[in-house]
């Protein structure tokens, strides 16, 4: 006995620190669970715990973004082995990002309390606890999966995050259509997941070791063969399901259509920006490897991107056109991994990463506004068919333009901040493509894609207001919260692309600095006792 | 077309095989000992259990007869297992797999099937896009199999490995294990909201105070 606890290893509490964030996290979740024990089940306190617990973790985030400015990098790491988790600017900023989401998609689930039909609230009411586990697990999960770099921890991160979405889409049990999308997710998921264990599994048996930066080092030693090549694959189809990639993009228009619209905005940009935070992380890890991967990286942003909008085109749900949507927006995303043309120091900002990071911030805000007006409709009229939103512009105007600049920052037209993102990602496609010509393809992609994209937005948006109808249809009066959070994004969206286009500009770069393993490596031994 | 298809399947199967003989005798040394020689008999008994109950449940279209087959390739790997000297998994893998998630798997076939309800609802094209992908994967572990030279492990000089488990999951590997145990927490949740079946009035209940 006393010989195993010598033995036994405990995260010494400098490096636990680290990690306040998710610790935060898994005590919200205990909180959820504990506190309708003793003060009884109700929906808007748990609502109101796994926000406190949310705040808490985004501040404590803050303070380690602080200590991150300072010191570079710091990890989780075991004696003698490399870290488990990894604390460095560019997981401080995804663990920012999706805690400052999970705020929205909180408010957003409050609103529907008081802005959905009552007996329909009630049903969600009654079962707000395993709700916000679920949803509080799987935030957990993508806040792993971003800081990580080890095999292991990638897997069971994915399934973390994974798992309850599955849950989550099939949230409303009396709906068959959630069942039905929950069934597909799961089907999708569980192949996904074994593809990307049997390809960590070739890659752990031909390195022996779970920690990707050894296997890059060993790959670049001339240890590559077919068996690394298809682990690698394995472990792309992993993160390619995560961010709806094409080939495993199937899953996502019927999630959307049958989950709740809260549960579909969370999926819309959360799991995207996990997968795209991880593949930047692998590719960038992989840096030393020759360009194979980044041409697969290529390709498949290429198709995501084509597919997605021209499958876009005959949808009669507006929920079904934004996951199209979100499949494209992704594709765009994945342009930017597919640069990594290092910076010339490590101390520059990498402008591939740099146009990632602000593509997320601004996607962030203009599909969480799409949605939150597509959820305030859905509300009042029960369901968010297309014909739901004629004449929404006299119907309800507040709700109207606001979403209509959400749309059109989408499309990236030039006053939003839609614009200036695909602005600096054509920037960076450009100053790639001086090195490998290939690039001007995607530059190309791009910009057909998003004259593509025009015509299924602007549909939306002649619905909304030029489309006349025989009868004069009914006003809608929109939750007044659900309006506040449309008409704040915006807002948000406006200065992106005016005012604040430089601040924001200059935030992506303070994060997308640090980004290789060598820092990681050497916080790394600096931590080893 | 299937059964061009299960030929298909049998002859990858069969080739499988004969790609693992060969890179099981790799590591053979030299020397000849009886004890050697038991090893690759029991070995090849073991594998050859393992594909060829792997194949009757491709070919057999009666549920019950595949999930007694698939006891039998369960059982078999795990004979792997032991046969490899790492008898802690081994002894999961007849714990959790075989004793436990088949048990579950009968139990839903037997009350989840009716009769005609497993015809399979394939089109002529679904069928080749799946024969070909199956081609390229196959043809792609072959190459694995024959190209990668996999980093070997010394042989543990304990005679079991449970030791060593229990140790490398509360040092190295506390964190995965951690995580772990989050991730069976809130899929237990998950999993107990979604069979529950909520009548009317307990849903009205829970809701009234809402």
């Amino acid at each position: 006995m006393t010989e195993l606890t010598t033995e036994f290893w405990f995260p010494p509490a400098g490096q636990l620190g680290w990690f306040a964030p998710e610790l935060a996290l898994i005590a919200t979740i205990v909180a959820v669970v504990a506190v309708p024990i003793i003060l009884g089940r109700r929906a808007r306190l748990s609502a109101c715990v796994a926000l406190l617990g949310v705040v808490a973790a985004l501040l404590l985030t803050g303070d380690v973004g602080r200590r991150v400015a300072e010191e570079a990098a710091a990890g989780l790491a075991p004696p003698g082995a490399p870290p488990m988790l990894i604390a460095d600017n560019f997981a401080v900023f995804f663990k920012a990002f999706l805690l400052l989401f999970l705020t929205l998609v909180t408010v957003l689930w409050l609103f529907g309390l008081t802005g959905r039909r009552p007996a329909l609230a009630r049903r969600f009411a009654a079962h707000s606890v395993e709700f916000f586990v679920l949803l509080l697990g799987s935030a957990l999960g993508m806040m792993v999966m971003v800081s990580t770099l080890n095999l292991l921890m990638i897997i069971l991160a994915i399934e973390l995050a994974s798992l309850p979405s599955y849950a989550l889409a099939g949230y409303d049990k009396r709906d068959p259509a959630g069942a039905e999308a929950s069934l597909k997710y799961v089907l999708f998921g569980a192949v996904t997941a074994a593809i990307t264990l049997y390809g960590v599994s070739l890659l752990y048996g031909a390195f022996g070791t779970l920690d990707i930066p050894t296997i890059a080092a060993a790959m670049a030693g001339g240890g590559a063969g077919v068996g690394a090549a298809l682990g690698l694959l394995g472990l792309c189809v992993g993160i390619g399901f995560k961010i709806s990639a094409v080939p495993f993009h199937f899953w996502c228009p019927d999630v959307f259509e049958g989950a709740t619209i809260e549960v579909a905005t969370w999926l819309s940009v959360a799991s995207k920006a996990a997968g795209l935070g991880l593949l930047l992380r692998v590719v960038t890890a992989m840096g030393s490897l020759d360009d194979a991967l980044a041409i697969t990286v290529g390709i498949v942003a290429t198709a995501t991107c084509t597919l997605a909008n021209f499958a876009a085109y005959r949808q009669q749900n507006v929920k079904r056109i934004l996951a199209y949507s979100s499949i494209a927006h992704a594709g765009y995303m994945l342009m930017a991994a597919a640069v990594f043309v290092p910076a010339a120091s490590e101390a520059e900002p990498n402008l591939a990463a740099s146009a990632l990071l602000l593509y997320l911030l601004t996607y962030l805000f203009m599909n969480f506004g799409v949605f939150a007006a597509t959820a305030c409709v859905e509300w009042e009229t029960g369901s968010s068919a297309l014909s739901n939103f004629i004449g929404l512009g006299r119907r309800a105007p507040w709700l109207a333009v606001p979403m209509a600049v959400c749309l059109l920052s989408l499309v990236g037209l030039p006053p939003l901040g839609g614009f200036l993102a695909k602005w600096w990602l054509l920037v960076a496609l450009g100053s790639g493509a001086a090195e490998h010509d290939r690039l001007w393809g995607l530059v190309l992609v791009l910009v057909l894609n998003t004259l593509f994209s025009l015509y299924y937005y602007l549909r939306i948006i002649y619905m909304m207001f030029l489309r006349t109808e025989w009868s004069r249809p009914a006003p809608l009066a929109p939750h007044v919260g659900g309006l506040v959070l449309v008409n704040a994004c915006a807002v948000v969206l406006l200065l992106f692309g005016t005012l604040g286009a430089r601040a924001v500009k200059l935030l992506a770069d303070e994060y997308a600095v640090h980004l290789y393993a060598a820092p990681l490596a050497r916080a790394a031994a600096a931590l080893v006792p | 077309m299937r059964h061009a298809l299960r030929w298909i399947v049998m002859a990858g199967v069969w080739s499988a095989l004969a790609g693992t003989a060969w890179g099981a005798e790799a590591p053979v040394p030299p020397a000849e000992s009886s004890s050697t020689i038991l090893e690759a008999i029991a070995f090849y008994a073991m594998a050859a259990v393992a594909l060829l109950s792997g194949l009757a449940i491709l070919v057999s279209r009666n549920l019950v007869r595949n999930v007694v087959c698939l006891l039998a390739a369960l059982g078999a790997v795990a004979g792997l297992y032991f046969l490899l000297a790492a008898n802690l998994l081994g002894a999961i893998q007849l714990i959790v797999y075989a004793g436990g998630t088949l048990v579950l798997i009968t139990f839903g076939v037997m009350l989840t099937s009716r009769p005609g309800s497993d015809r399979q609802l394939v089109r002529g094209w679904e069928r080749i896009a799946g024969g070909v992908v199956c081609v390229t994967l196959f043809i792609g572990l072959c190459m694995v199999l024959l190209c990668t030279e996999w980093a070997t492990v010394a042989a543990s000089a304990e005679p079991t490995t449970v030791a060593a488990v229990g140790r490398a999951l509360l040092t190295d590997y506390l964190v995965p294990f951690e995580l772990a145990s989050v991730l069976l927490l809130v899929m237990l949740i998950g999993a107990a909201y979604l069979v529950r079946r909520d009548g009317e009035s307990g849903a009205e209940d829970d809701a009234d105070r809402c």
